[in-house]
């Protein structure tokens, strides 16, 4: 069998093995022109021929080789498989193959796959071994690499909390693992491996970028694969995931597989949400803050200003940030007023909370602790960019990342509304000492001489007057502090025709000594308003004694009431007073709301200077309008607007 | 009666107030014989018939209608020459401190808020009087 199998070879290569063996120069370069070593042996294993192969790849010359057994060269000769088969004997007639590792000259071996049968002369005779010896050093060494990184992952996929993936791009099979299905909600049996089972669970916003991530990958225009992205977890809820992996090639660069793992990061991604949400509420409030907030590190430099403090100070961001808490000190007192100075060190500068604790335990009265607070505040004022008072508040902070919190708040407006309420009072007691003077002075008269009877008479009717007029004052005082406390919350607002109320202003109205009458104009039929009808008839009263007072000449005084549209479409009503009187120049008209402020200041008109910001601080909480025309001499038209009540329109907010 | 009328010759007065009660309460405080009384409704008026009447003593109010208040009054009769020896009294509902600061600095000679006691006042008037001579 054998030998017949020999010679059908030998018959098939007849041709060329004749034309190689009368031709034995194209015989010799084409064995010295194969990729692979090319060698024989004789019966004792010594190596009888070698072609330049073998210098190609083990670095030894063909001389070193002949006359020298392979297994001088192969790593571990004495292995089953190597030393019992490459043996001269029948038994290895036909080709056999087995892959080993070769010494090189360069020290490192090399795996070759060697393929050899026993040679037979042409008696038959075993002779020795011929055989080759093809390179396979690269792919077995990617196989090797290939196993340990599939060792290391298992060992990583195990030992961590990883979902593992891997994905048979030659296949287009994914392997998912058990971890990697728990982490979504599924049981390793509910789910099955495919690349849709992540695709179509990724968020919608996050695939697009997960996608452009994994093909960069495997385009090969990044070394590793990671994206993280929300995936939908079977209960409905999103799992944030951190998505790693990296892909196998073959030596062409084809890539054979992506693996890969998951780690479920939802609580480490609600955390940073949570930091994130934070810094910017903190941030919109330290950038919205109307007042000014700086902070100081513990090395005592600024570390932040806020754009409050920047607008307050009018300085520069750039040049404030960074500098030691001393510079900004004088910076900040360069710019205020030196009637009103910025001290900081004086207040706020190095407060001892302990201390201050301490002073308020030792004290013999018994202190509130808060009150203790205002010992870390202090007011300046500002020269630029324009004249503020600001209130400064410092808070130490130990144990932070900054060590101190300056915070200055704006207290211009309370400094001028307290400046206006003193500078009210005062006026208010002015306007009662000058009445005062005559009851005083007058009183004091009559007690110590005698008068003649008129005389006595018209002492009497002055300290009358005055009395009347203080009495007066009084009450116009306090009409407009209860007005001014309440707002209104005491008004009694119904929905009601203005006619009446008007009408009874006119009746009850008493003007001593004039006998003129109102010559009125009053519609019967006007569209109702919201009003409060006590109040109104007092706008009413106060506005037409007014006309009276004012046109101390004589002439008629007229009262109309007329409606008007607006060029928004909205009705109003009016009441129109007109008197021909001594009127008003623009700028006393500028004046006319102005507290205790008179148009006649000859005192010959009797009058508090409180009738018309009686009537502006009603109007006002009727949301209606006082419109004004006056001319200096001629005399003056008030017309007092409300706003018509439309059908159905519901006034409830309104009260 | 005769001969102490004339060894003793009427004093001038004036008064200067916007209040027409303020000028009668004065007038009947002083109007018993002793005093000639001129009176102004405001400064501007108050200056002018000080300077043609040359008062002994002036009763001025601070807050008036015009140009001219009561200080500025005061201020320019103390720097005329005929008129700086005149008794200055503010009469004025400005109670103060620094209404009173201003008061003498203006060179008032007496400073006296509203309401006042009329007999006080003739007391301080009499006093200075006294003292003068």
């Amino acid at each position: 069998m054998t030998s017949n199998k020999q010679r059908t070879e030998v018959n098939q290569t007849a041709l060329p093995g004749l034309a190689l063996q009368q031709n034995p120069d194209l015989f010799r370069s084409l064995v010295e022109s194969a990729a692979e070593i090319i060698f024989c042996t004789d019966a004792e294993g010594r190596m009888t021929f070698l072609n330049q192969a073998w210098t190609r790849i083990t670095g030894f010359t063909i001389e070193e080789g002949l006359g020298n057994p392979l297994s001088d060269w192969v790593v571990d000769p004495d292995s089953k498989a190597f030393s019992k088969r490459f043996k001269p004997t029948a038994k290895n007639d036909a080709n056999w193959r087995l892959d080993i590792q070769v010494r090189t000259k360069a020290a490192t071996p090399r795996w070759l796959a060697l393929n050899a049968r026993a040679l037979r002369n042409a008696e038959g005779e075993i002779q020795g071994i011929a055989g080759t010896l093809l390179d396979i050093h690269d792919r077995v060494q990617m196989e090797q690499d290939l196993k340990q990184s599939e060792q290391r992952h298992a060992m990583v996929a195990c030992a961590s909390n990883d979902g593992i993936w891997d994905w048979d791009l030659l296949n287009d099979k994914i392997y998912l693992s058990p971890r990697w299905k728990s982490m979504l909600g599924y049981a390793d049996d509910e789910l099955d491996g495919s690349f849709a089972a992540w695709h179509d669970r990724v968020h919608p916003d996050d695939i697009k970028q997960a996608m452009n991530d994994v093909m960069a990958c495997l385009e090969g225009r990044t070394e590793h694969y990671e994206n993280v992205h929300r995936l939908r977890h079977k209960n409905g809820s999103w799992r944030w995931i951190l998505d790693r992996g990296v892909v196998f090639r073959d030596e062409t660069g084809k890539a054979l597989r992506m693996t890969g793992a998951h780690a479920d990061v939802t609580l480490l991604k609600s955390i940073e949400e949570t930091l994130l949400q934070r810094e910017r509420e903190l941030e919109a409030i330290f950038s919205i803050s109307p007042d000014g907030i700086v902070t100081v590190t513990h090395d005592g430099l600024i570390s932040s200003v806020n754009p409050a403090f920047l607008l307050m100070s009018g300085l520069n961001k750039e040049a404030i940030v960074g500098m030691p808490e001393s510079q900004f000190n004088q910076l900040v007192l360069s710019i205020s007023d030196p009637q009103f100075p910025y001290q900081p060190d004086l207040l706020g500068g190095d407060e001892q909370p302990q201390a201050v604790l301490q002073l308020v335990n030792t004290g013999s009265k018994p202190h509130h602790p808060l009150r203790r607070r205002s010992d870390n505040q202090s007011s300046f004022r500002l020269r630029k960019p324009r004249l503020r008072v600001l209130k400064r508040t410092v808070r130490r902070l130990s144990d932070q990342a900054i060590a101190k919190v300056m915070y200055f708040r704006d207290v211009s407006i309370e400094t001028e509304v307290d400046r206006m309420k003193s500078e009210f009072l005062s006026t208010a007691a002015h306007e009662l000492r000058t009445p005062m003077a005559s009851v005083y002075g007058f009183s004091q008269l009559l007690l110590s001489r005698e008068f003649d009877a008129d005389t006595t008479k018209d002492i009497l009717k002055t300290i009358h007057q005055q009395t009347e007029s203080l009495v007066s004052m009084l009450n116009e005082l306090l009409d407009l502090a209860r007005i001014e406390a309440r707002a209104g919350k005491d008004f009694q607002f119904t929905v009601q025709p203005l006619q009446p109320v008007v009408r009874r202003a006119l009746a009850e109205l008493l003007v001593p000594g004039d006998d003129r009458n109102v010559k009125v104009e009053i519609p019967d039929v006007l569209t109702p308003v919201y009003i409060d009808a006590e109040k109104i008839k007092q706008v009413v009263t106060n506005v037409l004694s007014n006309a009276y007072k004012y046109s101390p000449g004589g002439g008629e005084i007229q009262l109309r009431m007329l409606a008007r549209i607006r060029d928004d479409g909205s009705r109003e009503i009016g009441v129109s007073i007109q008197d021909h009187g001594i009127g008003m120049t623009p700028d006393q008209q500028f004046h006319l709301y102005e507290r205790f402020w008179r148009a006649d200041t000859s005192g010959k008109i009797q009058g508090t200077g409180l009738g018309m910001s009686i009537v502006r601080e009603i109007m006002d909480i009727h949301q209606g309008e006082i419109e004004v025309q006056s001319t200096y001499g001629l005399g003056t038209t008030i017309i007092l607007w409300f706003k018509e009540m439309q059908s159905g329109e519901s006034h409830a907010n309104h009260s | 009666m005769q001969t102490i009328l004339k060894s003793a010759p009427m004093q001038k007065m004036l008064i200067v107030d916007d209040n027409g009660d303020l000028r009668k309460l004065l007038r009947l405080t002083f109007g018993y014989g002793k005093y000639q009384i001129l009176e102004a409704e405001n400064g501007q008026s108050g200056l002018n018939l000080a300077m043609q009447q040359k008062p002994d003593v002036i009763l001025l109010d601070i807050m008036m209608p015009g140009e001219i208040d009561g200080l500025l009054v005061c201020e320019l009769i103390k720097a005329s020459p005929e008129l700086k020896d005149c008794c200055v009294i503010m009469l004025t509902a400005r109670g103060q401190r620094e209404d009173f600061e201003k008061g003498e600095k203006a060179g008032a000679d007496y400073y006296i808020t509203k309401p006042f006691s009329p007999l006080e006042l003739i007391e301080i008037i009499e006093r200075k009087r006294f003292n003068k001579d």
